[in-house]
């Protein structure tokens, strides 16, 4: 089962990016261009479990729009280009999880999807990807039928693959996400990490070396569902 | 050398001066009139005397007389006659001398007197021939110093009086000079907050003079830098918002095509939306310099300008997109409150009408507006721009979607769209029609814009001196 994420903002061309980069990463997106449409929206469905919120929005503004978003539960992040302290303070007051100021990294966009999601999510039990299935309330892995036992840095690892399919990630940056950012090892570190990975997890052929850049979790499947889109 | 100094010092010697020219004179002449008066007086004496001494004897009894006997007969009679204070001359020779002093050298007065300083006291000297017998003089001396006492009481009068004056004017003086000095230090304090950019202040002078003009001027000044440094930080700030939009596109496409695993067809869409984004920052950035153009340098160029060919121009430009969106366009002429058609130009004679200004300002403030028109009208929608010679005015108005009543006093201001996501799909930057304000403003003329949601926009643009709203635009709309 994956995320559904309601992107409330004007700007096709951002809306777009927004979209393509979280279906592309494995989630299920919905956008919509203006406030009123947004309201509507979520009283009609308020099956979703986040939604991105562009502030300055025509028609219904975008800090009105929070009430209603938050009272059916539904997480927001602020997105906005209004960089100043008074509209954080009051986005964040107002109930919204995070904010965000254009222009932003979309690795940061996600990571940041991923971290409320991890908070507020209501059935984030279960990853899974072909044959292996990784339960994160227990911290267990299968492969098939067959569990495989993971040390936690590689546990770790894998699950920052599986929540960020398609994107490349460069080593100093799965340092930070996995290890944590005061962790002053090396980026060998993640070289061997991912090897023994690959070594447990007949799946984790899909992580990808990408030259002088990093890694990257291929998976085809959302790539295919683009395609059948298109 | 401050100017307290320097008004102090010119006061005092413009006093000074003044002064001493003035008790010089006022003085010497006093002295004068006092010593010709006492003279007047003596003379009268003398005259006095003399008659009675005529009757002494007649001129044939003194010829009878040896001159022996004249002499001592005169002198006896002198001594009888005359009082202290006279000597009786015989030529140049003192025959009987009643005064108090020496007489010497008679011969050397010449004048009818003179006044001679003997030791402290100042004399008075005069002489006078008797009518008969010949040869003989009554000289007078008489003791003047308390005239010339007087005078000198007078001269000290005069200069405790001058003291008195000289005071109280440098009192003055240096009150009024203070008070100067004091709305000067107002205004160099002042001019110091400008100069440091704290324009809240104002210069309060209660006095009405050309230091209060000069601080009013200081104020408006202040004003007006603040006024433009607020509009430019508007403009800048707006700018920066704008901009982010198109930024955060271009980093975010060019981040997921490097990053991320995209299809095919999502990499062209992510390049096809970098290079719309970077278009409209191209797009932005050319009318913003424009724009910043006609605020730095107000210069224009000034050269006669045909209005309609240079519509025609606009029009030739948009041609595709007008008949591929099958708009009609109209070019009209005005003419004696008749609407007439000129889009042919060889069918009439040259209807020239004409401003002072610059082509490529004007060309660029047609095709915004223009633009703005093909924006708001539905396929299939009517443009017409016409013009009005008599009125020198410029109309260019559509049928399109207008501007809601709200909206309207704002959309000349930097950046602002009515609709935004719509001003985007259709590339406007947001600038067009503050652009076109300041070019038409920049002409000496102005821009009015007149909207109702639904039925379409009129822009109209006058150029002359002043703007007049009559009745007669209601013609137009007809």
């Amino acid at each position: 089962m994956k995320y559904k994420i309601l992107v409330i903002e004007d700007d096709r061309d951002i809306s777009n990016l927004i979209c393509m980069n979280l279906e592309t990463a494995g989630y299920e997106t919905a956008a919509v261009y203006d406030g009123n449409e947004a309201a509507k929206r979520v009283r009609e469905d308020s099956d979703y479990d986040l939604a991105l919120l562009d502030l300055m929005l025509p028609g219904r503004d975008g800090f009105s729009l929070i009430g209603p978003l938050t009272e059916r539960r539904i997480p927001v992040l602020c997105l906005t280009a209004r960089g100043d302290v008074d509209s954080k303070v009051r986005g964040l007051k107002m109930g919204a999880e995070d904010y965000m100021v254009k222009p932003f990294e979309i690795l940061e966009l996600l990571v940041r999807v991923e971290k409320i999601l991890g908070r507020t999510g209501k059935k984030n039990a279960l990853l899974t990807f072909r044959q292996l299935k990784v339960d994160m309330g227990s911290r267990r892995v299968w492969e098939g039928e067959e569990e495989v036992g993971l040390k936690p840095m590689e546990f770790r690892l894998l699950t920052v693959f599986l929540k960020n399919r398609n994107i490349m990630l460069p080593r100093d940056r799965l340092l930070d996400l996995v290890w944590g950012e005061d962790f002053l090892g090396e980026s060998r570190t993640v070289d061997v990490h991912v090897a023994k990975l690959r070594k447990k997890l007949k799946s984790c052929e899909a992580i990808v070396t990408v030259p002088r850049g990093g890694y990257l979790f291929e998976d085809d499947q959302a790539v295919r569902e683009e395609r059948k889109r298109s | 050398m401050r100017i307290r100094t320097k008004i102090t010092g010119l006061v005092a010697g413009v006093l000074l001066g003044a002064c001493a020219v003035c008790g010089t004179f006022a003085v010497n002449q006093y002295m004068n009139i006092s010593v010709e008066k006492a003279a007047a007086v003596e003379m009268e004496k003398l005259e006095l005397a003399e008659r009675v001494f005529g009757q002494t004897g007649t001129r044939e009894e003194f010829e009878r007389m040896g001159e022996v006997a004249r002499d001592a007969y005169l002198k006896y009679q002198f001594e009888r006659f005359y009082q202290k204070g006279y000597a009786l001359l015989k030529g140049q020779e003192c025959i009987k001398n009643m005064t108090d002093y020496e007489i010497s050298a008679p011969q050397a007065l010449k004048t009818p007197y003179v006044v001679q300083k003997q030791g402290e006291s100042y004399l008075l000297i005069m002489k006078r021939e008797l009518p008969y017998p010949r040869g003989f003089w009554v000289m007078s001396v008489r003791d003047i110093t308390s005239t010339w006492a007087e005078g000198r009481a007078q001269a000290e009068n005069f200069l405790m009086v001058f003291l008195w004056v000289f005071g109280v004017s440098m009192g003055i003086a240096a009150i009024v000079t203070g008070h100067i000095l004091k709305a000067l230090e107002k205004l160099r304090v002042q001019a110091e907050r400008i100069r440091e950019g704290d324009f809240s202040g104002k210069v309060m002078l209660t006095s009405r003079d050309e230091l209060r003009d000069l601080s009013d001027s200081l104020n408006s000044m202040s004003d007006q830098i603040r006024q433009q440094i607020e509009d430019l930080e508007l403009l800048l700030g707006a700018m920066a918002h704008e901009m982010k939009t198109p930024l955060t596109n271009i980093m975010g496409y060019a981040d997921s095509l490097l990053h991320v695993r995209l299809s095919e067809r999502q990499r062209e869409q992510s390049l096809e939306a970098i290079c719309r984004s970077a278009g409209r920052l191209n797009r932005m950035s050319g009318k913003l310099l424009q724009l910043i153009g006609l605020y730095e340098n107000q210069e224009i160029e000034n050269q006669p300008v045909d209005l309609e060919e240079l519509i025609r121009r606009v029009y030739q430009e948009k041609g595709e997109k007008l008949s591929e969106r099958n708009i009609d366009f109209q070019i009209l002429r005005r003419d004696g409150g008749k609407i007439r058609g000129g889009a042919e130009p060889e069918d009439q004679e040259k209807w020239n009408m004409s401003v002072q200004g610059d082509q490529l300002l004007l060309t660029s403030l047609f095709d915004n507006l223009v633009s703005n028109s093909l924006k708001a009208v539905e396929d299939g929608g009517q443009i017409q721009v016409i013009l009005d010679r008599e009125r020198r005015l410029v109309c260019v108005r559509d049928n399109g979607r207008g501007i809601p009543p709200e909206d309207l006093p704002h959309v000349t201001k930097a950046f602002y769209m009515v609709d935004k996501s719509r001003s985007r799909r259709q590339q406007g930057s947001g600038l067009g029609l503050a652009l076109a304000d300041r070019i038409v403003k920049a002409h000496g003329g102005e821009m009015k814009i007149e909207s109702r949601p639904g039925e379409g926009t009129e822009v109209l643009v006058v150029f002359g001196a002043f703007f007049r709203r009559d009745g007669n635009d209601e013609e137009t709309r007809r």
